[in-house]
């Protein structure tokens, strides 16, 4: 049976659709599937809408913008593109099953790219869970796909994406109750030994000391916070912390119904986890990546990954990285080989993005207490509403993994499929047992990766037996 | 409370437990939500009161019940003229709900 598409890819973001326009230069046919309402993935998130109102948005800054060249080029490659369409499974040989408007369907490919992007890493600290309390990157969205903000907001974390969205915080007049930068430590050897390879990304790191200095001057700016508490019964109403270092060390406290909490972000892995492919626990990230080649190739024939669902790098390496993919799919398939000159650029241009990438990594580590939650009361699985001593009191039961723990007290077992408390059971199952992290296994994650009800699958039965039979 | 800078398209209505908000077509539920002043959306035996955290679609906690369906993450959907929106209730007493 023929395929109903040469390449089907799994998500519109910079990677998604620079795979697509290479992919679609060789002549390909290339189905887009993005669970999101338009295409742009988080970081140029409804750029084709601001793009109409680019002045009264000018707040979203430059490195926003320049998602719109790369936006035109892929509406513009011939590409099929589906939005708000939830991949579920991926079989073998390559079928994905998908849902749209409400309707479930299975569809086959001769190759597929996972270009599934990053989501922040849960940040379980006490109260995190109540309303109120939301990630940096929520309050991101917010402001590009509803040009809207909170006033007296605070932000609690750390690292790349937490200075940018409290500039474009800034540019767009927002007031900010307070900023608990948990972050920038220079004092491992490690973070030492990463900087003169970040020295060659100047303008990069000038960037970043610019936006630190204006937050500086420009809002109530506490350093080296830690002991964090989200305080509140029904919502979240105010946040206590310490800050300083050592002797100097003193406690704050900021009554503000919003708090925003970042601290790093890791590879999205369900939908690859799920699907059979080989994963590795990466050191400096502190977070499990796929398996895969130089040019994106997995561990299983014909699924390919693209951009920061393999590890952390950011947009402009993500965008390389899909063309570099895009171009090894044209080649697995047809033996065509894109332009030599375009392909160097392109992989060039994806060691200069990750050229400053280990240093961000331990520059911007997250939090040990957000890691390895301390207080007993804290939730660590969100959708169970299991706490940290009920976790702890499972695990001391002698529990051996993660999969046995879900027997034991449900976690993992809710609808986000573990992507809130998988790291932190994780974490807190190796710190039990005194077992490296990397030797403490994930979940085992199994299709569907997105809750499905029982009326899709009897449709999609449905549906499969009409076109056998 | 949140607050929007401009009004980027036309006025809608929807609902909020029969309680009419202004929208603007095109904007997500869970961001009208929050313009509302609405932060808690669901409300579970096992978990008391949530609201949006990710506004990504990956932590489920924005869930809501949209005209006859049940649990829909509203960070995921779009505002419609005359959408009727409610509280998502789970008193199964854990986190998967059993939808009709």
């Amino acid at each position: 049976m023929t395929p109903d598409y040469d390449v089907i890819i799994v998500g519109a973001g910079p990677a998604g659709m620079a795979s697509a326009i290479t992919a679609r230069q060789s002549n390909l046919s290339v189905l887009v599937l993005d669970d999101q309402p338009d295409h742009g993935g988080q970081v140029w998130r409804n750029i084709r809408q601001n793009q109409q109102h680019h002045q009264m948005r000018a707040f979203l800054g430059k490195d926003y913008w320049k998602g719109h060249q790369l936006t035109k080029d892929f509406l513009n490659s011939g590409s099929d593109i589906t939005h708000q369409a939830v991949v579920w499974q991926i079989s073998h040989p390559l079928s994905l099953s998908v849902t749209i408007a409400g309707i479930a369907q299975s569809l086959t490919a001769r190759a597929i790219i996972l270009a599934t992007g990053a989501y922040e890493r849960p940040v379980p600290l006490p109260g995190w869970h109540l309303p109120g309390v939301m990630t940096v990157g929520a309050a991101q969205t917010l402001l590009k796909a509803s040009s809207s903000g909170a006033d007296g907001a605070v932000f609690v974390g750390t690292g790349p994406l937490f200075y940018l969205t409290i500039t474009q915080y800034l540019d767009a007049g927002f007031s900010i109750a307070g900023v608990c930068d948990t972050g920038a430590r220079l004092n491992s050897l490690s973070t030492l030994a990463a900087l003169p390879l970040a020295l060659t990304q100047p303008n990069m790191l000038r960037k970043g000391l610019s936006w630190l200095r204006r937050i500086k001057a420009e809002t109530p700016y506490y350093a080296h916070v830690s002991d964090i508490r989200l305080e509140g019964k029904e919502q979240v109403e105010a946040v206590a912390f310490a800050y300083g270092k050592g002797k100097t060390k003193e406690n704050m406290h900021i009554p503000s119904s919003h708090v925003f909490l970042h601290q790093g972000v890791i590879p999205n892995v369900n939908l690859s986890m799920a699907s059979g492919l080989a994963h590795q626990w990466h050191h400096r990230q502190m977070c499990w990546h796929p398996v895969c080649d130089r040019h994106g190739a997995s561990s299983v024939e014909g699924i390919y990954i693209a951009g920061d669902a393999g590890g952390i790098a950011g947009a402009g390496a993500a965008v390389a990285s899909g063309h570099i993919t895009g171009a090894a799919v044209a080649k697995a398939l047809t033996r065509a080989t894109s332009p030599k000159r375009a392909l160097w650029q392109h992989r060039i241009k994806r060691l200069h993005h990750r050229a400053l990438r280990p240093f961000l990594d331990q520059f911007y580590a997250p939090l040990p207490e957000t890691l390895i939650p301390r207080d007993e009361n804290t939730i660590i699985c969100r959708c169970e509403g299991l706490t940290q001593a009920e976790v702890t009191t499972a695990i001391g039961m002698g529990v051996a993994g993660p999969n046995q723990l879900k027997a034991y007290c449900r976690a993992g077992m809710g609808r986000c499929q573990g992507r809130m408390c998988g790291l932190t059971v994780q974490a807190l199952l190796a710190d039990h047992h005194k077992t490296p992290i990397q030797d403490m296994p994930y979940y085992r994650l199994r299709p569907p990766v997105r809750p499905v009800t029982i009326a899709e699958l009897a449709a999609l039965h449905q549906a499969d037996h009409d076109i056998s039979g | 409370m949140f607050r929007q800078l401009d009004t980027p398209s036309s006025e809608i209505t929807i609902f909020w437990e029969d309680r009419p908000l202004s929208a603007y077509q095109g904007e997500l539920v869970a961001a009208v939500l929050l313009r509302h002043g609405i932060h808690s959306t669901h409300h579970g035996q096992s978990t008391g009161s949530r609201g949006p955290y990710c506004m990504m679609g990956v932590c489920f906690d924005c869930l809501v019940d949209v005209d006859n369906q049940k649990a829909i993450q509203a960070c995921q959907i779009i505002a419609n003229d005359g959408m009727r929106l409610n509280r998502h209730m789970n008193m199964a007493g854990t986190g998967h709900t059993h939808d009709a």
